[in-house]
């Protein structure tokens, strides 16, 4: 009788894989006609499309690493592994997060995972902030970006970290609980699974990697639409028009970065596509503010955190990060 | 015995995304959405997903005592009382993973042009601040494809060094004075733009399209039928520089022009 269920279930499989390849080899015909919409549409979606399947990757092994923490990292590991002076946490949380490549989609639900393990919510912001801006990639590209000098990639390290170390302090200092929403806030296993053998871990880890695609995926949907909206129909010219001087450039950067919603590994490039409109310190605004907080990853964040936290942490870091950069402008 | 038409589902939305970037890859049309350079991650991506998908049949029907087995039950995360509270906000976030899908499916894919370039960043020369000391800053890769460039008679820009000598003549135009040369791009004129000459121009995609920034020569010619012409052209011309808002700027004298079809590869990667 097993091996009859056993069966039916590939057999349901197998049907499903031949629909799907049905489906793609008759696509073909199935595609309409381009004159039956405007162009503005179609470029949308391209867009869209793109930033999707840009992303996709990284969120696959963000989502692996969130199911591999789940069943295979123990809370007590965890706890001893992040140092108990806060000073210390700060310092750590950042200099991993600088360490690990990530990107600001696939981080998220890798954060959520370690904060429902007993994180604290600090060291996670601190993680989340540095893993996308610094690591080999981003400063290569950054390099390469700015005609191979050295520079700006290494400002735009330096500056992001020290921001990145004076944010999570921040943090560290007005949120306690771990501010996770209730229905991202499980544990939902009422076991610990060290119990589990490992092949049942295995599987159980495989499931979980499956559940958090789908719980992430609607959300960098739903960002990946609206960063698409925003780049087929406003014009970065119009916002470049808002206005001069050192302190407008810098907001302008910030929220064109926060719009445009890029990955990290390549905005340097559009960065350095504004050198000859704006001073060096806004288009630093854009490279650091932009991997830490944009429309695509507040979308995401939402989901996963409390609605207060993720206000308060876009206020903390866009003040910080303004701020900082107004700060050293002289010294640049 | 018991069917879970959610996991059901899963599966096939999971499939379906293996199969749509499978079909991308094989049809050639990734190249219209991300660089090429970057093809295997999207790959990999598709084989994680059909990963997934034989991983997620196996929950689809799930055997009485399986069911009954909370622990099982939890580990399979089937977790019934959780999901069933919100069927609503459930069915919205189905209709969001499927939207791509549909929209990948179905719709055509266009090519970035000189409509969407209005709306992004555009390069068209280099900062006054720059040039003063780009010779030193700029490595020797970048001597070298100024020398190649100055020995040559006639510049001819293609697919491949489209990237490294537009970069040259617009960080170094004085070098380049009285030099032919012939390009290929698209046209587009923009009041914001260069004063409002026409510009030749391509797209420059760095990882996807959603990155994609404009860059290119400004032209000048007596010929007004030219700056009516929209789409891909070919051009040949004389490099000349002018003063334009206070920098110095490449400008091509437009000698001869014929409209083109637009390449199969539009788009140049660095």
């Amino acid at each position: 009788m097993k091996r009859v269920k056993q069966n039916l279930a590939e057999v349901a499989g197998i049907l499903v894989l031949v629909f799907v390849f049905y489906f793609m080899i008759l696509n073909e015909r199935l595609m309409m006609e381009s004159l039956l919409f405007p162009t503005s549409l179609l470029a949308f979606n391209t867009i869209f499309l793109s930033i999707l399947i840009e992303a996709l990757p990284f969120v696959l092994v963000g989502v692996f690493i969130a199911g591999i923490i789940q069943f295979f990292v123990s809370e007590e590991q965890l706890k001893r592994f992040i140092p108990r002076n806060r000073v210390m946490a700060i310092l750590m949380s950042c200099l991993v997060g600088a360490l690990f490549p990530a990107c600001e989609c696939g981080i998220v639900p890798i954060v959520r995972r370690l904060v429902s393990k007993g994180v604290p919510i600090f060291a996670g912001v601190g993680f989340l902030l540095t893993g996308p801006l610094i690591n080999p990639i981003v400063i290569f590209s950054t390099y390469v970006a700015f005609g191979q000098d050295l520079k700006m990639a290494l400002q735009r390290m330096i500056l992001g970290f020290i921001i990145a170390l004076f944010i999570t302090a921040i943090v560290s200092l007005i949120f306690k609980r771990n501010q996770l929403k209730k229905s991202a806030n499980s544990n939902q296993l009422g076991y610990s699974s060290s119990s589990l053998n490992l092949s049942l871990r295995l599987k159980a880890m495989l499931f979980h990697s499956v559940d958090e695609f789908f719980d992430v995926a609607k959300f960098l949907i739903i960002g990946a639409l609206l960063a698409a909206f925003v780049q087929t129909f406003i014009s970065t010219q119009a916002m470049v028009d808002l206005g001069e001087g050192v302190v407008y450039s810098t907001a302008i950067m910030m929220g064109l970065a926060y719009l445009l919603s890029l990955c990290s590994e390549a905005d340097a490039f559009i960065g350095a596509s504004f050198r000859h409109l704006f001073p060096e310190t806004s288009i630093l605004g854009f490279l650091i503010y932009g991997p830490m907080l944009d429309l695509k990853n507040t979308i995401m964040m939402l989901a996963v955190f409390k609605f207060r936290f993720v206000i308060v942490l876009m206020l903390i870091i866009t003040v910080s990060v303004f701020g900082i950069l107004l700060g050293v402008h002289p010294f640049l | 015995m018991i069917f879970h038409p959610q996991q059901a589902l899963k599966a096939l939305i999971l499939a379906l995304f293996s199969g749509f970037i499978i079909r991308l890859h094989h049809t050639g049309e990734i190249n219209s959405f991300i660089n090429p350079q970057y093809a295997a991650f999207s790959q990999v991506a598709s084989i994680i997903f059909l990963v997934l998908f034989f991983i997620q049949v196996t929950r689809i029907f799930l055997t009485e005592e399986q069911a009954v087995d909370h622990q099982y039950c939890n580990i399979l995360g089937c977790s019934h009382d959780i999901e069933d509270t919100k069927p609503l906000k459930n069915r919205i976030g189905y209709v969001m993973i499927c939207l791509p899908l549909v929209t990948g499916f179905f719709l055509p894919y266009s090519e970035l042009g000189a409509a969407e370039a209005m709306n992004r960043a555009i390069c068209y020369s280099s900062s006054e601040t720059n040039t003063g000391h780009s010779h030193e800053t700029l490595g020797t890769k970048s001597d070298d494809i100024m020398k190649e460039m100055i020995d040559q008679p006639i510049l001819s820009l293609d697919h491949s060094n489209f990237i490294d000598y537009t970069n040259a003549i617009q960080t170094s135009p004085e070098l380049f004075v009285g030099k032919r040369i012939n390009m290929e791009g698209f046209i587009f004129s923009d009041k914001a733009v260069a004063n409002g000459h026409p510009m030749l121009a391509r797209f420059i995609v760095t990882h996807c399209v959603a990155d994609a920034h404009v860059t290119g020569v400004v032209l000048s010619s007596s010929d007004k039928s030219l700056e009516r012409e929209k789409g891909w052209i070919s051009v040949r011309g004389i490099i000349d520089v002018h003063q334009l808002e206070g920098q110095l700027v490449p400008f091509i004298h437009v000698q001869q022009w014929n409209s083109i079809d637009e390449p199969t590869e539009p788009y140049v990667y660095p």
